[in-house]
């Protein structure tokens, strides 16, 4: 009997492919328009955190590692003064051990007497001074050469491309404007004074990861000294939260209207129907069973356009993800279970009504038409 | 005539019509919501992005001391005063500190924490404002000449100096006893500095209403191509449009002008990565925006298309009674209008709610009030049940009216 059954409901079912394919298809187009923005708002939600975050880095870094503080000669002066450095490769082995290390810039400083004045003198890695967003007037330094702070530039009277002696006579390759200390330094490339020491060295991890990173440095060596940069790990993370948070609810308003889509586009499928019910009916089917044959194909369709939305939404998260960030994001594999179920989840649901409906479909006042 | 298709619309349904009416108020007030949070959400992340810190420093030309009465034409006079979020002035100096476990040489500096500005009335600023990513325990000494000190973390360690103690300030002949009130980190230069109400530390230091620098925190426009330009290579018309735009290059020209002997600079590091944040992210916010509000048309038109399928038999009875098939669609199409006029303005007041509660609820503070949405969300309403209706109104007509009567 079941098996009869189970072969009257296929034979429906192919029936209804073959002669309504066309609806069929629009019905599939319909519904997958919905799964498709439900589920590049899942795939967005989930995966553009950390190209949020990447964005984020243009405000520098967000931990500091510093020799310990205990072989600091006076506290509470500029951290140009600590007598005692790192070596380059100790601070490379080390952050090795940590792979959520996005980025690191070691720094060497110096103080030297210019024109009488104490002047600070910043040995940064090319990279970084290529990353930082400063206003330069000429290049960066190269070997032999030195870029000049804005206010010190004017102090010693000095132009672009004259001569200046630190630590031995070079060439003034630019003048740097920065708005911070910078302004009253020497900037020097870190290869031409470092020889293998680090004064400090500057780290950026993913935002919110901060606790995490210091923890686990401080674990592994006991050599160093390692310091949230306040200023910066609070703002992103809180700046972080509330998008991310904002994308989470605009998600919601979308997977609210998508479900009224789909309800709306299910009643549809039922309402042009009522004759086949009527005849379904009238052979004797109870209300029970066409609500199941109902829900079974209610489940296949969802079930394609989640599948069809899964493929898309996913490529218009990743549209989205180029045009803002011109680069891809690595949807995770969450995305699938989440949106399937939501797809699912929605189509079952907003299929409540419309089968109700059509459970009560009296069967003499639609035959009596036929 | 008319009046009594809509009185029809009312009882008739059966409650199918305030089904619609919610679906398609519930589609109006997210478009006005949503497009609300997009016009507003590039001023809500910049005002977000004042979290990192000051924008401008103010310092005086070849070291010289600021006056501190300028500072407060910052907020009166200048043309980008309301951009002005906080202002932090410093007065700094080399002092011994001596506590309980020892000496160090610190720079201890003169400043406002969250000073209410005699010239207006709700304006509290300090570096509370301005450096609110400051981790306090205990808590920031008053404005005032307090012999009060906040105590950063590795003078704190240092020196033994902890909440409720007293330490000696000594600055050449001059010393003072301070109590600390709270000890403060930031992983950066406020970790070896201390910080003491301003004017308490310019009567110590007998320099009265003087400053060395001012840290300006000031919202701004990102900075393109032509904020970048050099002023001084600009026509008239040029100058005048630079300086009437927030550039933080402008802001900061305004800022010198304002305060004597000043050179005013951006600290580019901020300025710029804040332009480029937040274009991404307000960019970002536009395209979800777009992909809602293709949905909640969406939603909108498919109830629409199903209730007129669901009218078969009344389109089919109009046809019966010999009404032409563009009367038929008038009668439809005023009930749509009437639906979308409805749903535009119930929803531009729960859009306004919405979009409320969103401001409120993530960013602190809710999103402007737009009156013009009003006008924005009538128009999409009654565009969506246009269009939701008119088409599935097109196939029904085709239907010969004796098929579907005879149901």
């Amino acid at each position: 009997m079941k098996q009869k059954r189970f072969l009257f409901l296929s034979r429906l079912l192919k029936a209804v492919i073959k002669n309504r394919l066309a609806r069929f298809f629009l019905l599939l187009a319909a519904l997958s328009l919905s799964t498709t923005l439900a589920v590049s708002f899942v795939a967005i939600s989930l995966g553009m955190k950390e190209r949020i975050g990447e964005s984020l880095q243009v405000f520098g870094a967000n931990l500091i590692l510093l020799p310990h503080s205990e072989k600091v000669g006076s506290g509470g002066i500029s951290l140009g003064e600590y007598s005692t450095s790192l070596q380059a490769e100790e601070v490379e082995e080390l952050l090795k051990k940590v792979p959520s290390v996005k980025e690191f810039f070691p720094r060497w400083e110096r103080k030297i007497f210019i024109k009488g004045k104490k002047v600070l003198v910043l040995g940064m890695k090319r990279e970084e001074m290529e990353k930082a967003r400063w206003k330069i007037k000429g290049n960066i330094p190269l070997r032999g050469e030195v870029m000049l702070g804005r206010d010190l530039a004017q102090y010693v009277g000095k132009k672009i491309g004259e001569e200046i002696d630190v630590f031995g006579r070079r060439r003034i390759s630019g003048v740097v404007e920065t708005g911070g200390e910078e302004d009253k330094a020497i900037i020097i490339p870190f290869s031409e004074v470092s020889r293998g020491e680090v004064s400090y060295c500057l780290l950026r991890v993913a935002p919110g990861r901060t606790g995490e990173v210091e923890k686990k440095i401080k674990a592994l060596s006991s050599q160093v000294e390692v310091k949230t940069l306040r200023k910066v790990a609070q703002a992103e993370e809180s700046l972080l939260k509330k998008i991310t948070n904002l994308i989470l609810i605009v998600a919601t308003g979308v997977a609210l209207a998508s479900a009224i889509a789909v309800g709306n586009t299910l009643n549809l499928m039922v309402l042009e129907r009522r004759e086949e019910i009527g005849v379904l009916k009238a052979l004797g089917a109870t209300p029970s069973f066409i609500s199941f044959y109902f829900f079974l194909e209610a489940f296949l369709i969802a079930l394609l356009s989640g599948f069809v939305g899964l493929i898309l939404g996913g490529g218009v998260a990743e549209a989205i993800a180029l045009a803002v960030f011109e680069k891809w994001i690595s949807i995770p594999w969450q995305t699938i279970p989440v949106s399937l179920g939501l797809s699912l989840g929605i189509v079952l649901l907003s299929s409540l009504i419309p089968l109700y409906q059509a459970s009560k479909v009296e069967a003499q006042a639609i035959l009596k038409g036929l | 005539m008319w009046w009594r298709i809509l009185k029809g619309l009312l009882y008739r349904g059966k409650g199918s019509f305030f089904l619609i009416l919610i679906s398609a108020t519930l589609g109006s007030a997210l478009v006005a919501s949503l497009t609300s949070v997009s016009l507003g959400i590039s001023s809500k992340i910049s005002q977000e992005l004042r979290k990192y810190g000051a924008n401008i420093l103010v310092e005086g030309k070849e070291e010289n001391y600021l006056n501190e009465e300028d500072i407060y034409k910052l907020k009166t006079q200048i043309f980008w005063r309301y951009n002005i979020v906080s202002i932090s002035p410093f007065l700094y100096s080399l002092a011994t500190v001596s506590g309980e476990k020892g000496d160090a040489q610190v720079v201890v500096a003169g400043t406002w924490f969250n000073k209410r500005f005699p010239t207006q009335e709700k304006f509290f600023s300090g570096i509370k404002q301005t450096n609110p990513y400051l981790k306090v325990s205990g808590k920031f000494p008053q404005d005032g000449d307090y012999p009060e000190a906040i105590v950063g973390k590795e003078v704190a360690k240092k020196v033994g100096a902890f909440s409720g103690e007293k330490i000696l300030l000594k600055v050449g002949e001059k010393k003072a006893y301070v109590k600390v009130v709270g000890v403060m980190e930031s992983g950066g230069y406020e970790d070896s500095q201390i910080y003491v109400p301003l004017d308490f530390w310019q009567k110590l230091l007998s320099l009265p209403g003087k400053v060395s620098r001012v840290l300006v925190s000031a919202i701004t426009v990102p900075l393109d191509d032509f904020g970048r330009r050099d002023p001084k290579t600009m026509t008239r018309r040029e100058y005048d449009k630079w300086y009437c735009t927030a550039y933080v290059t402008s802001v900061s020209k305004q800022i010198e002008e304002a305060i004597e002997n000043s050179q005013a600079k951006p600290i580019w590091g901020i300025a710029e990565a804040e332009g480029k944040v937040l274009r991404q992210l307000s960019f970002l916010i536009y395209l979800l925006v777009l992909l809602s509000l293709i949905s909640a048309s969406l939603a909108v038109s498919t109830t629409l298309m199903s209730n007129v399928l669901r009218r078969r038999k009344e389109i089919g009875l109009l046809k019966a009674l010999g009404s032409k098939p563009s009367k038929v669609v008038q009668i439809f199409l005023v009930e749509a209008i009437f639906l979308g006029i409805l749903a535009g303005i119930l929803g531009f007041f729960g859009g306004h709610l919405l979009s409320n509660f969103l401001g409120r609820n993530i960013f602190g503070s809710p999103f402007e009030f737009r009156f013009y949405l009003l006008f924005l969300s009538l128009f999409s309403s009654l565009l969506i049940t246009f269009f939701g209706s008119y088409f599935p109104l097109r196939q029904a007509l085709k239907i010969p009216a004796g098929e579907v009567m005879r149901a």
